[in-house]
This record gives C-alpha cells, structure tokens and sequence, in this order.
C-alpha cells in the first residue's frame, strides 16, 4: 500500500467530508418546502380549462395576486369528490356552481357552513384588491376558475376586479402538451 | 468514534424527492392575459376610429361538453376552437391575406351566454389568440 506523505507513520485512508453535502441538501429541502406551501396556499385544487392547441405562456416572475373561483368540491369535499371528474372535467352534477372565491389567503365560501352571499364575497374581493392595489400599483392579477363552472360567475368576479381599476387579467389554463412538466391537478 | 451518515442522507434524499416531485403541481399552468368586460367598473377606452368588431357568440347546448359557436354578421358558424381560429385567421388582414378585411388590432368580443362553461369561453380567446388578434375582450353575459 502506499505511504502518505503528510501522514508519515500510516497509509492514506481517504475519506469523502459529507458535511457540505448535507448542508446542501437541507438548503434545497427548505426550499421545496417553502415552495410547496407558498403554491399550496395561494392556488385551491381545481380542473383550470385545458384548450386546444394553447397560447398559454409560463407565467413570469411578478408580484401578483391570485383570485381562485373554485368548484363545490373545495366546500364540500365529503359529498363531492375531485378525483370523479379526472377522465371528463366538464361533467358531473353541481359542478357547475362556485363552492368559494378565494383571493390570495382570503376565503370567501358561496356554499355550505360559513357561507356567504356572491355580492358579500365580491364586496369582499374587492376591498382585498384596492388595498393591495394602492399599496403596489404594479400588482398583476391572475384568475384560476374551474373549467366546469357557468361564464356569469367567473363574469361577476370580472366584474369586481374591474371595479378597482384593473383592466387586465391573467386567466389561468393548462400549458401546451410538450410544455407540460408536472402531474395535472 | 464515527457518526454513521448513511441512514440520515437515505432520509433526506428521499424527503428531497418527495418535495421535488409535489412542487411540481402548478407547473403545468401558463397564463392568457385577457382585457376585461366592458360596463363594468372603469370603461375601457373605445378605439380611435370606428371599426367593425367582430363578435363571437357562444351558447350552451345540451351536454355540458358540448356548445355552439357563432360569428354575428357571417354566414358560417365554425363548428369548434380549431375551426373558429382558422376563419379568424382567414379573415384577418396582412401581407400573406392582403383580402381580409379585419387588422390584427381589430377589436375581437366574445359575447358568451351565462350558461356556457368556461372552459369554452377561455377557448374561444385562445382561438383569437392564435389567430394573432392583440385586441380581443370579454363582454357581459349575452342573451339567451
């Protein structure tokens, strides 16, 4: 075996320091963690519209507000499940209706214990949005409402964000087919 | 005395792909940037000169998957998105269709009914969109 030349009474053993790895690798487990609970508390589990041949663009890094209009599952998750619509997001009874709008962490449920009038909820909204608004002017708002619900729902919350001054929105759906990296929700 | 590594790396490793894989939820969503309806809130501004919009009319038919489409003041009615994009696109006015008679900032509506989903309404703008329209906006819930 040969003999080292910095330890001179023994053999080199060499040996691999773990400790940058480890640190590494809690670095990047706290950030999926931080991540993950960011997307899980601003976006609420709902089939958004999948088209043919989209336009979608990734979205970019912007400071932005997102108004989810969710389906009756969100609200009552015992008697409707998600997962039946999976193979056809369209069909199934109620799903037309809007079980909640939710901006950012706000919620504001339409049906169900806690609920809710719509005009409340878009009151609501509303307010939300002017004091987001005048405290960042800048502010992009993007919509996620579920592809099984009626236009003058989604329509009505159009309405109270309007009525704040914002003329755009970002309505959310799924990415083309090549672009798409995840698992569908 | 060594600390023995290896359990403790096997259970980070496997929390790290756990987080890895979850994160990805959302990724598959992009964003279509539309303009709000009009005679709501704020009024959009009107365009300069005076031009024909065209309106796109969408309504509910029996299954919820199911729907109509129509170009107000055209004589065909595409029967869905692929088709709706191509007729925009073939009445639309630049340098490869110099006889189409609607420039790409021509103001695009879609008028859909209250019924209709809005999975139909998103691919009713994504139509115009593809059909390289830059102007096209949303309008209140149309008659039944």
């Amino acid at each position: 075996m040969a003999q080292s030349k910095v330890h001179q009474r023994g053999p080199a053993t060499p040996r691999m320091n773990m400790t940058p790895l480890i640190d590494v690798t809690f670095q990047i487990i706290i950030f999926f963690m931080l991540i993950n609970n960011i997307i899980a508390e601003q976006t609420v589990e709902m089939y958004v519209p999948d088209l043919d041949e989209p336009q979608t663009r990734q979205a970019e890094e912007m400071q932005k507000v997102v108004i989810n209009i969710a389906p009756i599952e969100h609200v009552l998750p015992g008697q409707y499940q998600i997962d039946d619509r999976r193979s056809e997001p369209l069909m199934g009874p109620q799903r037309e209706q809007a079980g909640a709008i939710k901006i950012d962490l706000t919620e504001f449920r339409l049906i169900g214990p806690g609920s809710v009038s719509l005009d409340e909820a878009l009151t609501g909204v509303s307010a939300y949005l002017q004091r987001v608004v005048e405290t960042n002017p800048e502010v992009e708002v993007e919509l996620r409402a579920d592809c099984a619900l009626y236009y003058d729902q989604v329509q009505a919350v159009m309405g109270a964000i309007s009525e704040v001054g914002v003329q755009t929105v970002h309505l959310v759906a799924l990415l083309p087919e090549e672009k798409r990296k995840g698992i569908r929700q | 005395m060594d600390l023995n590594l290896t359990a403790m790396i096997d259970v980070i490793f496997l929390l790290m792909i756990y987080f890895v894989i979850t994160a990805s939820f959302a990724i598959d969503e992009g964003l279509l940037t539309a303009k709000l309806p009009e005679g709501t809130g704020q009024p959009t501004p009107k365009p300069k000169t005076p031009e024909r919009p065209i309106r796109i009319r969408l309504s509910p038919l029996a299954l919820p998957t199911e729907y109509r489409i129509e170009l107000v003041g055209f004589a065909s009615s595409p029967r869905d998105f692929r088709e709706l994009a191509e007729t925009l696109s073939g009445i639309q006015f630049n340098k490869k269709n110099p006889s189409g008679s609607f420039k790409p900032d021509n103001q695009v509506i879609i008028e859909p009914t209250a019924r209709v989903r809005w999975q139909h309404v998103v691919n009713a703008f994504n139509a115009a969109i593809k059909a390289r329209y830059t102007n096209v906006a949303f309008s209140q819930p149309a008659e039944e």
